[in-house]
């Protein structure tokens, strides 16, 4: 993603153009939304985390760097947001409606819905980091800052997030 | 597992997609959402800003997982940014902090600080006995590729050297004493990355003979997979790799400890051309110490360190990253949180001691410091977050630093050293047998605040207790990050960084000829 692009677009948006927040929309909607979908499992919760994230960041443009890249800095408040959402439900991700997500579609969507329910079922702090690392694309310093935690921490938690995500998925495959 | 699960994440990845009534949905209601044109109050980003960045992961960090290594950098209140600290970046928190300086005192007194500036060039400056600071020399250019942070240690005649990790190599920069500093050596063995798990640093030490031996997280390239600016390690955890450079020669090529690892060992000098090096071995939950052949960087043998028992989480450990010193004479202490306590072990060539918890029950302690006197004792600092009453009754989390004397037939006085009130962070520690003294920053606001400074408190010449905390900066804007180091005469020289009136990021000093002594007033050491 091309950050100049999204610093002349946040300086446009921060200066009231709607157009400008279009295209920022248009450009990160989609990393945003399955990011969302990857750390609640939940296409409904994915829906409005990703829309509410999208909303608090354009009205919080004003505090925003645009030297600074925007992904990391979006996808952090899908992150707070995911986060009380699922505190909200009082529930565990609910890996049987991953198992049930509509668009996950053909022959690639088996393996992706175990694929999901693997990392539905991981642990909280695993799963946020594996989420933003390897499905959203994030550096782990990126992530470090996402998630608030020390690059060792993350570092840690990504190692056994992976090495259980593996061993899950063996176990389907015994299974 | 039937395929390459990172193809496997790609695949499933492009497979989910939002509803188109979804989108639409939030399209609108971005629209809807963008404001009104208006001039912004916002001062233009600066450079500078950058600092906070660090400074939020600093405070932020130290989530303790289950059996997991966490950072050195402590827990401890969330960090509130400020617009007007000149290191403040409004908004965003993702970036890279650099100015953390490393300071060591020579035998005769003199000091040397290493640090990286803003700019991403490695510096340091030295000043003599009694002298004035001076003009820094620069190490290595490293532009936007510098790391945020570098390794430095020195020995007591003033061979120094400082090791860093730059796009997966771990590169170092040797100067003996009374010479100019060498051009920076690769040290990584090819097929090879680097990776910068926990400290961000290399383990660096330069031992009293003029050895130098750098460590680092390693994993072969065929594991490692990069995304974005970052690089992880996928499929192993990674081991140790070491490389040594005898005195007056050249570095041999690095080889690895067997086992795994999950965070960079740190260094300290033992008996008999032995150095030690602890590191937290991942999964395993075990914290390993391994005794290495000075000379060379061989490991000659690897143990596992006895954790000590706590109340928390009792079939399992939550384990910050270790801290080791030695006081010269083949004496070392090695300090880790274990579930919230901090726990000392004592090594003085009889074998390592079972581990002692020094910190008390009841105050999430992490982020610990270790330092040995002459005489075998060993001082610990810590940070403990606690969570304070206000007047109106509400509460509030507070971090304090707490410091213990331990070893060498002294109880375990663990005690209080900064303000009750002040979130205070950094702290730093420095022993000898005739005191020793720990530095930390202060401030309402943590190190991001308008109303910082660095405070220190000695450690009493008896050794039992600790005196009253006295400022060594000015009040004014943070963040700051101190460092101390002391001689075996006591010479004591504390260096920190902060933010001017003028909003330019400064490295000052602070001096003492003995502890107990009066300090000197701040002197500016860069720019």
């Amino acid at each position: 993603m091309d950050d100049t692009e999204d610093r002349n677009l946040i300086l446009r948006a921060r200066a009231g153009s709607a157009d400008a927040s279009g295209a920022l929309f248009e450009r990160h909607w989609l990393g945003a939304w399955r990011t969302a979908y990857a750390l609640t499992g939940n296409r409904a919760l994915a829906d409005d985390v990703a829309q509410d994230a999208f909303e608090r960041v354009i009205r919080g443009l004003g505090q925003f760097d645009p030297a600074r890249p925007f992904g990391p800095w979006l996808h952090r408040i899908v992150l707070n947001r995911a986060r009380d959402v699922l505190k909200r439900e009082r529930r565990q991700t609910p890996v049987a409606e991953v198992l049930d997500g509509g668009s996950v579609n053909g022959d690639a969507g088996a393996e992706a819905r175990a694929l999901l329910a693997a990392i539905a079922a991981l642990p909280k702090e695993q799963r946020e980091v594996l989420v933003l690392h390897r499905w959203a694309g994030h550096s782990l310093a990126e992530v470090a800052e996402i998630v608030g935690s020390p690059l060792g921490t993350v570092h840690s938690r990504l190692a056994r997030g992976m090495a259980e995500l593996t061993r899950r998925l063996q176990d389907d495959d015994d299974a | 597992m039937r395929r390459d699960l990172d193809a496997l994440i790609s695949e499933a990845r492009e497979a989910v997609s939002p509803s188109a009534e979804a989108t639409e949905r939030a399209r609108a209601a971005v629209r809807a959402a963008t404001p009104a044109p208006r001039r912004s109050r916002l001062r233009p980003p600066r450079r500078h800003r950058l600092w906070v960045l660090g400074a939020a992961a600093l405070v932020l960090g130290g989530g303790a997982a289950t059996a997991a290594v966490v950072g050195t950098r402590g827990s401890g209140p969330p960090f509130v940014p400020a617009i007007e600290n000149c290191y403040a970046l409004e908004g965003s928190r993702v970036g890279i902090p650099r100015l953390f300086s490393e300071v060591d005192v020579d035998e005769s007194g003199g000091a040397l600080v290493a640090w990286v500036d803003l700019a991403g060039t490695i510096r340091a400056a030295e000043r003599p006995a009694s002298g004035a600071w001076g003009t820094p020399v620069e190490v290595a250019a490293l532009g936007k590729t510098a790391p945020s942070e570098i390794a430095f240690s020195a020995n007591a005649r003033g061979d120094a050297a400082v090791a860093w990790i730059q796009g997966g190599r771990t590169m170092a920069a040797v100067r003996p004493a009374g010479e100019s500093w060498g051009a920076p050596v690769d040290l990584t063995r090819e097929g090879q990355e680097a990776a910068a798990a926990g400290r961000d640093t290399p383990g660096i030490l330069v031992t009293e003979a003029g050895e130098t031996l750098v460590t680092w997280l390693s994993a072969s390239d065929a594991a490692v997979t990069r995304s974005g600016r970052g690089v992880s390690v996928s499929g192993e955890l990674g081991h140790v790799e070491v490389a040594a450079r005898p005195a007056g020669g050249d570095w041999g090529v690095a080889r690895p400890i067997p086992g795994e690892a999950t965070n960079v060992p740190a260094l300290a000098e033992g008996a008999s051309g032995r150095v030690a090096a602890v590191y937290f071995a991942g999964m395993s939950g075990r914290v390993l110490v391994a005794d290495l052949d000075a000379a060379t960087g061989a490991a000659q043998s690897v143990r596992s360190l006895r954790l000590p028992p706590t109340k928390a989480r009792p079939r399992a450990y939550a384990i910050g990253e270790p801290v080791i010193a030695d006081n010269g004479r083949g004496v070392l202490a090695t300090s880790i949180m274990v579930n919230g306590r901090i726990a000392v072990w004592l090594a003085d060539g009889a074998g390592w001691s079972a581990g002692r918890l020094v910190s008390p029950a009841g105050v999430a302690a992490g982020d610990p410091r270790v330092a040995v006197a002459d005489d075998g004792r060993v001082l610990t600092a810590w940070t403990g977050v606690t969570r304070e009453r206000r007047a109106d009754g509400t509460t509030r989390r507070a971090r304090t630093v707490y410091a213990a004397v331990s070893g060498g037939g002294a109880d375990v006085t663990a005690a209080r050293v900064s303000r009750l009130g002040r979130l205070a962070s950094e702290p730093s520690v420095a022993f000898t047998g005739r005191g020793g003294v720990v530095t930390w920053a202060d401030g309402t606001n943590g190190i991001s605040g308008t109303d910082s400074r660095v405070e220190a408190a000695w450690v009493s010449a008896g050794g039992g207790g600790f005196e009253r905390a006295m400022p060594l900066s000015t009040v004014g804007k943070g963040p700051l990050f101190p460092d101390v180091a002391v001689n075996a005469g006591g010479e004591t020289v504390a260096t920190w960084t902060r933010c001017t009136a003028e909003n330019e990021a400064v490295m000052e000093s602070a001096a003492a000829p003995a502890p107990g002594a009066e300090w000197s007033e701040p002197a500016r050491i860069a720019p």
